[in-house]
């Protein structure tokens, strides 16, 4: 048996007109699709449609229902920005593709990437990563999201880790 | 040509000033014509621990104003030949300050002087950007505790993105002091060791002060330790003065205290 816990942080939409929610959506894709989306009201096929372009999980009456095809789409992904300098506290980086740091992420930078994640020393910073793996080490003052998970609980100091979506599980080893 | 250090931390109170006094001392007894120079306009502390408070005439916005000449307001330490010291405004702010007119100071300085320090203000505002703009090196004060570390790596990563150097495509050499390193505190673990420190921040060591309770007076009365015989901070500083003049000085371990190990060996002996 394999028993995943899972932190997941929601946005809890009630849809009153299709219009705004659709304004709200386009708006605001890059931040909501870090989280799962709990909807209510009345969904129509457009709103869904929207709603999986924009590759946004979510739930609609409470069954969990995530979209399948999360991971395949960052496959396509392959650019690389290649970190070579230590990024220092207060600075922040967004990138759309992969992102490999070759030196130390300090307590107060932030990275976000919507493919993979490597760091190669450790890691203190909060990265938000939404590609299909991590590998990395963190120290004390790390925080982690993953897909919109925080998983930082599941990471232990200094050890390396290999972070992993498979079929809408996050598997650490 | 002379060189520019610009001291900083990020973080207030970890002993920025006595620094630069102390180091500015000590680079003037190694015979190098030093000036420092107080950039916390609106906040000057520096005159004080000098012990120059009742020489200051003409401040650094007069001169950049032209109101006076850097010749009336450079105050001549009186116990190095090699010290001068320009003060900073009590009665403006950071406002006053221009990339213009910090350069035209800053290169007649240079002009001047062998080794000039700038005493920078807390904080990442105006006041510290225009402190770190001209800089050729810029000495680090930490003290051994996160916030301190976290602050002085946000300005240090300021200094890689604001600095005329950096923005000229060249390194600004980066050199960390550890100040107010407690040897008690160190014993029982309660304070980062400077592996940590320097596996964080990855710069170049250049010393390390231990605490040393006769700074307060040192401040109070206006005589930096550096001239004290018997100050272990005092010595700390002479030994990075002599570092920064290029002279080879083997790091001492100020975590452990010779005198005090005696101390516990006696003390132990009589258990």
């Amino acid at each position: 048996m394999l028993v995943n816990q899972f932190n997941i942080k929601v946005f809890e939409i009630e849809i009153e007109d299709e219009k705004s929610f659709l304004d709200f959506i386009e708006k605001n894709s890059v931040i909501l699709s870090s989280y799962l989306l709990s909807l209510r009201g009345n969904i129509s096929t457009t709103i869904e449609k929207s709603l999986e372009r924009y590759s946004l999980a979510y739930i609609k009456n409470m069954p969990i229902k995530k979209r399948s095809g999360v991971a395949a789409q960052f496959t396509k992904s392959s650019t690389i920005k290649i970190i070579d300098t230590i990024v220092r506290s207060g600075q922040e980086i967004e990138y759309d593709g992969d992102i490999l740091c070759l030196k130390r992420v300090n307590s107060g930078a932030k990275i976000k990437c919507n493919g993979n994640f490597i760091a190669l020393e450790s890691v203190d910073a909060l990265i938000e990563c939404n590609g299909e793996f991590m590998l990395l080490a963190i120290g004390k003052s790390a925080n982690i999201y993953f897909n919109g998970v925080n998983i930082t609980e599941n990471l232990d100091d200094k050890k390396l880790y290999s972070v992993k979506l498979e079929k809408d599980e996050i598997l650490i080893y | 040509m002379g060189i520019v250090f610009a001291v900083i931390s990020g973080k207030g109170g970890v002993g920025k000033t006595t620094t630069s006094a102390n180091l500015s001392l000590a680079t003037a007894m190694e015979g190098k014509k030093t000036v420092v120079v107080d950039f916390d306009i609106g906040q000057r502390n520096l005159d004080m621990i000098l012990g120059l408070e009742n020489r200051v005439v003409y401040d650094i916005t007069h001169v950049m104003d032209g109101e006076a000449t850097l010749k009336q307001a450079l105050i001549k330490d009186k116990r190095s030949e090699n010290l001068y010291f320009l003060a900073a405004s009590q009665t403006k702010d950071k406002s006053v300050l221009n990339d213009k007119k910090v350069k035209n100071l800053i290169d007649a300085l240079k002009e001047e002087f062998d080794y000039i320090f700038l005493d920078s203000p807390a904080g990442i505002e105006s006041g510290f950007e225009h402190t770190i703009l001209y800089a050729d090196n810029v000495i680090v004060v930490v003290n051994p505790e996160v916030s301190s570390i976290r602050d002085s790596d946000r300005v240090i990563g300021i200094v890689d993105a604001k600095s005329q150097r950096a923005k000229e495509g060249k390194e600004v050499e980066k050199l960390l002091i550890i100040n107010r390193i407690d040897p008690e505190l160190v014993e029982r673990g309660e304070m980062l060791d400077t592996k940590d420190i320097l596996e964080i921040l990855s710069i170049k060591l250049i010393g390390k002060v231990p605490e040393d309770k006769n700074i307060i007076e040192a401040s109070n009365t206006g005589v930096p330790v550096v001239l004290s015989d018997d100050s272990p901070a005092g010595a700390a500083y002479r030994r990075i003065g002599k570092r920064l003049c290029g002279q080879r000085i083997d790091f001492v371990e100020v975590e452990k205290p010779e005198s005090k190990g005696l101390l516990k060996k006696l003390s132990g002996m009589f258990k």
